[in-house]
């Protein structure tokens, strides 16, 4: 049995459940808290709610926002000549790996905008950027949409506004082995560019 | 999705290799609030940047709730209201099932190390999925600097899996923990500041999803290496190794080249290396060029060519199954030179 499979029949069986006693008064409550503790880099599955008093309800947004790690730029490269980013620049401000995935965070800027930069196609995962370290071709994931096939496991820009930055986009690739300090990234897209690689920043403790 | 080339290079490091790479930046700490990732996220119509944080992943029957924050710092603010549901890359394709438009419909748990994601569950065909409206996630113009947090239900992410990375708001956030419960305490508001409570979850509509199957979707995974001319792939938690048919054959040919022995002696010693038992598969794949009875006989006589020449460098307590899936099984597009060559390979299938 294929692991999602098994994931369907947990899906069936759990709304199956559901639909039995949707109108039961005796449902159990969920349990969980907002005082969930957060442990660093903790891979255990299923933490419980603590037992420590809930800290008083106020609006955190401040720490939250000004908390928030900036983007800065690790890299930039030229858009290839003969794609349609033609013109543009890349820049990139993240690539993360973790034992689980590796992570490339980017913008696109300048170039004469395009309402539909045509080699930002998902179902084109083939042309998206490759990571070339160790002597390995480290590709993007891809997901099965049924009908559509494969297509690339990232958010690519619907539009490209001449003069100012598009937002940021992001994409999934398998994990770089631990150590790697830096890759290259090669695509149709851009003339190579070498990025330096950090580790993924875990919850704070 | 582990390769055996991190597996080698954390064994590595254990013996003393390259040192480790710099750590990302650290996520700030808030009283009494989960911070469990970050992402800036953009917007087609204007050039600011909202901050997506990740609060929580939480399961409960039949789903999985995911909680995230938007919000636009002070110094961002225009004196006009944020309009969340807006932000993103106006792509709502990616993990989406279809029907569910907006940023808080494109959601998914993803499980990179069993290459699956978990996406949204959808309500009906009226495109809504179980979430924050749209028009609550939302901060006013005289909310200078509100994250407002929102939720949206996604398939239920397995027992035994404890991390996820997690896309929302057309970002990706990576390792964040998958847990169990409703975040307390709740609150009338859909839409409430953080740190204020966590929005009440439509729990209730979870049995009301329409085709949660869908909401599942597989992923694959490839590292190629150079050097040995041999990618390995993992698709749904299966692993394969991929041969490329241009290195094994010449053009609408079923007789192995020259080249093609060190491939096929390289993939044979993976094969022994990772202790397979029992029945491997030799898939034959083609691309779309050529008619589909031709390319079906041709993936055929290709798979039958690789499996003779692995079997007699493989151990006799492996056996090979043969298989030729002519052009119905792409993995790229053919509409593509550099999809097309890759759609031409020869798989073997190791068991689980």
């Amino acid at each position: 049995m294929t692991r999602r499979l098994a994931a369907l029949t947990a899906a069936a069986l759990a709304t199956i459940a559901l639909t039995g006693c949707s109108d039961d008064p005796d449902t159990p409550e969920p349990t969980g808290s907002g005082s969930v503790s957060v442990t660093s880099g903790d891979d255990s599955a299923t933490a419980s709610p603590t037992s420590s008093p809930s800290p008083s309800l106020e609006d955190r947004s401040a720490e939250l926002l000004e908390g928030a790690a900036p983007l800065t730029e690790i890299a930039r490269t030229r858009a290839a000549k003969g794609s349609s980013f033609a013109g543009s620049t890349f820049t990139f401000y993240q690539l993360t790996r973790s034992d689980a995935s590796t992570l490339l965070v980017w913008r696109v800027s300048g170039g004469k905008g395009s309402s539909s930069p045509s080699d930002a196609n998902v179902r084109r995962w083939e042309n998206y950027p490759v990571m070339v370290a160790d002597a390995k071709e480290y590709s993007v994931v891809t997901f099965d949409k049924e009908v559509d096939g494969w297509s690339a496991l990232s958010n690519p820009i619907l539009r490209i506004t001449s003069g100012s930055a598009a937002p940021p986009q992001s994409a999934l690739y398998p994990p770089l082995p631990a150590g790697t300090s830096s890759v290259t990234l090669t695509s149709p897209w851009f003339a190579d560019v070498e990025v330096p690689v950090t580790e993924a920043a875990t919850a704070a403790g | 999705m582990r390769t055996v080339s991190a597996v080698l290079a954390a064994a590595a490091l254990v013996a003393g290799g390259p040192a480790h790479a710099a750590t990302a930046p650290p996520l700030p700490e808030v009283e009494g609030v989960p911070v469990l990732g970050q992402a800036w996220v953009g917007n087609v119509t204007d050039d600011r940047l909202a901050v997506l944080t990740v609060h929580g992943l939480r399961r409960v029957d039949g789903g999985t709730v995911l909680y995230y924050s938007m919000g636009l710092r002070v110094q961002d603010q225009r004196g006009d209201a944020a309009h969340f549901d807006a932000y993103g890359n106006g792509n709502n394709y990616v993990l989406n099932q279809g029907g569910a438009v907006s940023l808080v419909c494109t959601a998914a748990a993803i499980d990179p190390e069993h290459d699956v994601a978990y996406s949204a569950l959808r309500l009906d065909s009226s495109r809504r999925c179980i979430s924050t409206k749209n028009i609550d996630f939302t901060a006013g113009a005289d909310e200078l600097g509100k994250a407002v947090v929102g939720y949206t239900v996604l398939a239920p992410v397995p027992t035994d899996v404890s991390t996820v990375d997690v896309l929302i708001g057309s970002q990706l956030v990576q390792g964040v923990p998958v847990e169990d419960g409703l975040l307390e305490p709740a609150v009338e508001d859909p839409a409430p500041a953080v740190g204020t409570g966590w929005p009440t979850v439509e729990t209730s509509a979870v049995a009301e999803a329409v085709a949660p199957e869908k909401a599942v979707f597989d992923l694959r995974a490839q590292v190629e290496d150079v050097a040995k001319k041999l990618t390995e792939a993992t698709r749904g938690g299966v692993k394969e190794l991929d041969l490329d048919a241009t290195v094994l054959f010449a053009t609408d040919e079923a007789s192995l080249t020259s080249t093609a022995g060190s491939v096929i002696r390289e993939a044979a010693a993976e094969i022994t290396e990772a202790g397979t038992r029992g029945t491997i598969t030799v898939t034959g794949h083609t691309d779309s060029n050529a008619s589909e009875a031709y390319n079906l006989d041709l993936s055929k006589r290709r798979a039958a060519a690789v499996a003779a020449a692995l079997k007699r460098r493989l151990p006799g307590s492996i056996s090979i199954r043969r298989v030729g899936k002519g052009e119905s099984e792409p993995i790229a597009s053919n509409e593509t030179a550099r999809g097309r060559a890759l759609n031409r390979r020869v798989t073997i299938t190791l068991p689980q």
